[in-house]
């Protein structure tokens, strides 16, 4: 209906000087492509040259489109002012009223912001860490044995380098043992140190009751 | 310092050290590797031909494991011979310039004598264990010079009466000689067997294993004579068969880390043999007694009375000297002596020369020793009998009759039947020692020219006792 209204305007408009047409016909154009903001530069434009009451109608409709429903108020209520033709008033009040419904609307509110992201130590954590944990305990328990192994010089020599080869393999398994629950308690640390969760809260009514419901994503 | 050792434990615990580090006891315990040895140190060896000793240190044996294992030792004591070879530091350095083999194979008393000449800050006190025996009796004499008079003392023990060397770590030499069936010495008491007849006690770190041995030599109803390696410390033995043990003497002739000894071959024999340090089957080591020898000319009297051991011909070889019935010259070259004597000396006065008249040759039987001197003029020093007579001779040249003053015994002086050579009186240049079959003590000094003095009479009872074999074995402590 809007797009209607302004071709019945811009048609009466042929008439009109040469350089008022030629801003019409770039409003046109810019109309075609819904950049009201300049539309409404070449209206004016054109207003100046020549005060043209349908140039007022064109200017409301653009005004609208931008959300400017005050303006466009005004400049239908001055174009019904010229007197024009019945069925153009009509048209300039049932864009008014158009007008008014959407100036009467509720301004959109902004969402909050979303809860900061944290850090959480989950399940996983806990049993990377008692993992490794365990295998340190065990690497520990090793190496002090491959020691008192190494400090038992009772017997022959032959029988003293078998419990040494033992406390050198001892030694090498307990270090590894060592190594690798050092290694998963450490992972375990930094992936609760970079691991970020975002989580939502959202409460939930319903018929049968009412609850909180949780949601987060990783 | 506690916290710095509490720190490194609780690092070595975290980083897992292992140190092994095995202590034995026997050899018993050190049963990895070929012919395992518990050494001083109480760690193991094993055999390793490419070490000088032929032994490195086991595996797991501790921060020395698998390097050669070098019982040398910087000797507490140079004044006394028959201890391991000394680590080339301060005096021991300078005479084993001179004598390598006192660095490689063990210090003798070749090298006792060069660490007198050559070393400014060693002084000797002079020690020599008299075994005097005649028809009827043996006496042993513990005869001591102090720097400043003679002592003598009549030995309890019952044979052969010798000096061993200071235990490792010490510098007190320790008589030892033969009570009942026992080896009795200052600060142990070994038991011997009961049937054998020991006539030598000698001391050399024949094993290279740093321990205090004695070498005793003995026969038996076996044929030959043996050698018995017994360890001071704890009174271990073995025995080693060989052709050659009477008056047994130690040097170094094939240049390993060995050391090598002659000896005469006995019962009647004039012959005498090399016993060369070598490894036996079984790992231990041995003696290689295939070379020998022979004085000459003599049909009566001691074949051999002693064996010498002195580089005469500054090649820094020890040479081997045998003195009987000719005086043998056998010069070490190239890492061996030969059977050949080169020079040999006998008649009287000593020459080098053919010996006439025949029949004098015939009963003369020298007793000497080495002089060496720090520079040049390595000399013998010679005694004749049946007619006493003692003479100085260099290897080339005419031999120097020394003079006993105030001899009136005339034609029936005994003769003397032992020298011994070592600087008497701190001046550094070596002294001669001259005993007659009376124990009567005769010193040259180096200061007085080597002219002739008698010193001392040993207290033999009768005076003119008539020993026709007096054994001496010499030894000393810094003064």
């Amino acid at each position: 209906m809007r797009r209607l209204a302004l071709a019945v305007v811009l048609a009466a408009s042929t008439a009109a000087a040469e350089t008022v047409d030629d801003h019409l016909a770039k409003v046109r154009a810019l109309y075609e492509k819904q950049d009201f903001v300049h539309a409404r530069e070449e209206l004016l434009a054109a207003y100046q040259l020549e005060a043209r009451p349908e140039l007022l109608f064109a200017l409301g409709q653009v005004e609208l489109n931008i959300g400017h429903f005050a303006k466009a108020i005004d400049y239908y209520q001055r174009f019904i002012a010229t007197q024009p033709a019945a069925d153009q008033v009509s048209l300039a009040e049932q864009a008014i009223g158009a007008a008014r419904a959407r100036l009467a609307e509720k301004p959109a509110v902004a969402p909050p912001p979303p809860p900061p992201p944290h850090r959480e130590w989950d399940a996983i954590d806990t049993g990377i860490t008692a993992l490794g944990s365990a295998a340190m305990v065990a690497g520990a328990g090793m190496l002090i044995a491959s020691h008192r192994l190494a400090d038992d010089r009772s017997g022959r020599l032959s029988a003293y380098s078998d419990r040494i080869s033992q406390a050198e393999l001892l030694r090498t398994v307990g270090l590894g043992g060592v190594a690798v629950g050092a290694l998963a308690v450490g992972g375990a640390l930094l992936r609760w140190r970079l691991h970020l969760v975002d989580a939502e809260v959202r409460p939930m009514a319903a018929s049968g009751g009412a609850g909180v419901s949780w949601v987060q994503r990783w | 310092m506690v916290n710095r050792l509490a720190l490194a434990a609780a690092a070595c615990l975290i980083a897992g050290c292992i140190n092994p580090s095995y202590r034995c006891t026997t050899d018993l315990d050190c049963d990895l590797g070929q012919a395992g040895r518990c050494e001083l140190d109480h760690r193991c060896t094993a055999i390793d031909p490419s070490c000088a000793t032929n032994r490195s240190y086991a595996a797991n044996t501790g921060p020395e494991a698998g390097r050669c294992f070098d019982d040398r030792v910087v000797p507490a004591n140079l004044c006394a011979a028959g201890q391991p070879p000394a680590t080339a530091d301060g005096c021991a350095a300078t005479v084993c310039q001179a004598v390598p083999s006192c660095c490689r194979a063990g210090w003798s008393e070749a090298c006792v004598q060069q660490a007198q000449l050559r070393c400014s800050s060693v002084v000797c006190d002079t020690r020599i264990a008299i075994t005097a025996s005649n028809a009827t009796a043996t006496e042993l004499w513990d005869l001591r010079w102090n720097g400043a008079a003679w002592r003598a003392e009549r030995d309890p023990r019952t044979s052969v009466l010798g000096w061993v060397a200071p235990a490792p770590g010490s510098t007190a030499p320790r008589l030892a000689g033969f009570m009942g069936a026992a080896l009795v010495g200052d600060d142990f008491s070994i038991p011997v067997a009961g049937n054998h007849s020991y006539f030598e006690i000698g001391s050399v770190d024949f094993d290279r294993d740093g321990r205090a041995t004695a070498v005793l030599a003995f026969t038996d109803t076996r044929a030959g004579a043996h050698l018995e390696i017994t360890k001071l410390d704890d009174g271990s033995t073995r025995e080693i068969a060989t052709a050659a043990a009477n008056r047994l003497s130690w040097g170094d002739v094939n240049q390993d880390a060995f050391p090598d000894g002659i000896a005469e071959s006995g019962a009647a024999s004039t012959g005498y043999r090399l016993l060369q340090n070598s490894e036996a089957a079984d790992h231990r080591r041995d003696v290689d007694d295939r070379v020998a020898a022979g004085v000459t000319a003599g049909t009566s009297g001691i074949p051999v009375r002693s064996f010498d051991w002195s580089d005469l011909d500054a090649d820094h070889e020890l040479d081997a000297v045998a003195y009987g019935y000719s005086v043998d010259v056998h010069p070490g070259k190239g890492g061996a002596i030969g059977p050949s004597a080169q020079p040999r000396f006998d008649c009287d006065p000593p020459s080098t020369a053919a010996c006439v008249p025949a029949t004098e040759t015939q009963v003369q039987t020298f007793a000497g020793a080495a002089l060496p001197a720090s520079t040049g003029n390595q000399a013998l020093v010679l005694a004749s009998s049946p007619v006493r007579g003692l003479y100085r001779t260099e290897l080339r040249g005419a031999p120097m009759p020394y003079t006993f003053a105030g001899a009136t015994c005339g034609a029936t002086c005994p003769p003397i039947i032992a020298v011994v050579v070592r600087d008497l009186d701190g001046d550094h240049a070596l002294d001669v020692i001259a005993i007659d079959g009376d124990l009567r003590v005769f010193t040259g000094l180096a200061r007085d020219n080597l002219v002739l003095h008698e010193a001392f009479k040993v207290p033999t009872a009768p005076v003119a006792a008539g020993f026709t074999v007096v054994r001496t074995s010499v030894t000393g402590a810094p003064q």
